[in-house]
C-alpha cells in the first residue's frame, strides 16, 4: 500500500494487531482485533479502538483527534491485507460503532480502492442487503473477501 | 550503570506486519466481544452477498 501508515505488530495467530498513533495528543496505542463470528463460510469481525493504559481495556468512547486519522485508517486497512494473507478464504465484516465512524471506514476504503479492487471483493450493506461497493453510497457495514 | 535492553526477536512477513510475541490476545475484551455479537447478529439477519456478481 502506498498510503502512509504506522509500523504495526501482530501475534502468531494474526488476529490481534497493535500500533501507536502519534500526534499532538501524544502516543496512543491502537488495537485491531479480528474475531471469528461464523464458521461456514468463515467470517471474522474487524474491530479496533484505543487501549486504555489504566485498565488494559479497549475504550471506544475516545475520539483521539490526534490529527492522523488517514494514517490510522490506512494502517487498519493494511492489517486486513495481512489478515487475509493468513486467512484467504475468510470474509471480513466491518461496521463502525457510530454512523460517522462507519462513514470513515467508507472513506478509508475509497482511498485505497485503486489498490484493492483487483484483489478483493468489497460489499456494502444497504437496505438490508449486500451490494458491490461503490463511491457515493452511504453503506451501513462492509464485507471484504479475497477474489 | 549501563542498561542492557533485551532486543525483541522479530521478523518481517510478506505484508507489513511485524510478528511479536508481545502482542496480546484481545478476544475477551468486553468491547470487542460486544462488537462481535453485533456483527454475528447482522450476518444472521442479512446473510452474505450472492456469489453471482
Amino acid at each position: 500500500m502506498n498510503l502512509e501508515q504506522y509500523i504495526y505488530y501482530t501475534n502468531k495467530d494474526f488476529l490481534d494487531y497493535e500500533f501507536y498513533s502519534e500526534g499532538p495528543k501524544g502516543r496512543i496505542k491502537k488495537i485491531v482485533h479480528y474475531q471469528k463470528i461464523n464458521e461456514h463460510p468463515l467470517v471474522y469481525n474487524l474491530a479496533f479502538g484505543d487501549l486504555n493504559d489504566l485498565n488494559g481495556k479497549i475504550d471506544d468512547a475516545i475520539n483521539t483527534n490526534n490529527g492522523d486519522s488517514e494514517k490510522v485508517l490506512a494502517t487498519v486497512a493494511a492489517t486486513t491485507v495481512d489478515f487475509m494473507n493468513k486467512y484467504p478464504n475468510a470474509y471480513v465484516y466491518a461496521a463502525g460503532s457510530t454512523l460517522s465512524r462507519t462513514r470513515r471506514y467508507q472513506m478509508g476504503i475509497l482511498k485505497i480502492w485503486n489498490e484493492i479492487h483487483h484483489n478483493f471483493e468489497v460489499y456494502g450493506l444497504l437496505d438490508e442487503s449486500w451490494h458491490l461497493f461503490k463511491a457515493g453510497v452511504n453503506f451501513e457495514a462492509f464485507l471484504v473477501k479475497r477474489k | 550503570m549501563p542498561t542492557i535492553l533485551k532486543k525483541e526477536k522479530r521478523r518481517k512477513i510478506k505484508g507489513q506486519a511485524v510478528i511479536s510475541p508481545k502482542v496480546n490476545s484481545y478476544s475477551s475484551d468486553p468491547y470487542f466481544e460486544q462488537k462481535a455479537r453485533n456483527a454475528k447478529e447482522a450476518i444472521e439477519k442479512f446473510g452474505l452477498p450472492p456469489q453471482n456478481h
